[in-house]
């Protein structure tokens, strides 16, 4: 398993929300080498907009609705390339559906990911505990090393 | 970018990482090496000796300060055997490092310790000497994992990959 100086292929999971872009940062400014290839894995969840309460049962809404998380997912995806660009690092974007920790799992095995990057919390609001479900599912699950990256944040919150 | 070189080149990273001795502790160690070593890299290896709880209740309800005393330098031995296992190595890969023994519940002291000494990232196995095999995660790495100011790395050994098939 060891890249001994080759590339490391490493996969960041971004889900948009601050911590993955912390994690991606901390990453890069502590952790990476010249030679990796960083694979940014996005899965984006439709269930989200059409269990949203405002939609009732026009057919209209929800389509509208879904052509703008599609737009919003395109452009947050876009975004995601250029990061790469500006760092100047060979990868890729991924965009895959389906459930964010076993989608995490999967990409990583079948990329041939040596690590796995991932930020402690996501989207969810609730903060009962130090770290989101989908990173404590990838890190029982996976089965290459899991770097968390513990946003900063936290450890000033947690203080009290 | 010269900015992004310097900044590699001149940071020092204090990277803890706990040793429980295990294979899966001895693998996480040589991953970092293989992967993620910079040379300006502050290693501290960490070892757990006292548990807190370290004697069975017998020794102590037997009153007997022969067995205790027996018990305590078979314990010591134990820990000097880790501590050099974990030095030796640290020496095969050529890696200066610091040997650190710790006290207390084992999570809960990898995670202070890395506070205090104001470690970047705390490296661990993915299980320990436990035998319990129900998770892919011990019950300290979890902890680690959960209660860490700082970013964690959790190391899989290979072989869980293989058993689990």
């Amino acid at each position: 398993m060891a890249a001994e100086g080759n590339e490391r292929i490493v996969l960041i999971a971004m889900d948009g929300s601050e911590y993955s872009d912390y994690a991606f940062e901390w990453f890069w400014t502590h952790f990476h080498k010249d030679n990796d290839r960083v694979i940014l894995l996005h899965v984006p969840e439709y269930h989200t907009v059409v269990q949203s309460p405002m939609v009732m049962a026009d057919v209209t809404v929800i389509t509208e609705m879904m052509q703008e998380e599609e737009r919003r997912i395109k452009q947050f995806l876009e975004g995601l390339g250029q990061k790469l660009k500006d760092k100047k690092v060979g990868g890729k974007v991924k965009s895959v559906g389906g459930n964010p920790g076993e989608v995490i799992c999967k990409v990583a095995n079948e990329e041939g990911a040596h690590l796995i990057v991932t930020g402690t919390r996501g989207m969810g609001k609730l903060r009962r505990t130090f770290i989101g479900s989908i990173s404590d599912y990838v890190i029982h699950h996976s089965h290459v090393p899991v770097l968390v990256c513990r946003h900063k944040d936290h450890h000033e919150q947690q203080k009290h | 970018m010269a900015d992004s070189e310097q900044k590699q080149d001149s940071e020092k990273r204090n990277v803890l990482i706990a040793m429980d001795g295990s294979k899966h502790a001895i693998f996480a160690f040589e991953w970092y090496v293989a992967n993620i070593f910079q040379p300006n890299d502050n290693v501290i290896m960490a070892h757990c000796a006292e548990h807190g709880v370290n004697l069975p209740p017998t020794a102590m309800m037997a009153g007997n300060p022969t067995v205790i005393q027996a018990m305590m330098k078979e314990h010591e031995e134990e820990v000097m055997k880790v501590f050099k296992t974990i030095d030796a190595l640290a020496n095969k890969h050529n890696i200066k490092h610091t040997l650190e023994r710790l006290t207390g519940p084992p999570g809960e002291a990898v995670v202070k310790a890395a506070e205090q000494q104001n470690c970047e990232l705390i490296i661990a196995g993915s299980r320990g000497h436990g035998s319990l095999r129900r998770t892919i995660l011990g019950s300290v790495s979890d902890y680690i994992v959960h209660h860490a100011h700082v970013p964690v790395l959790i190391c899989k050994h290979e072989d869980e990959h293989h058993k689990l098939k």
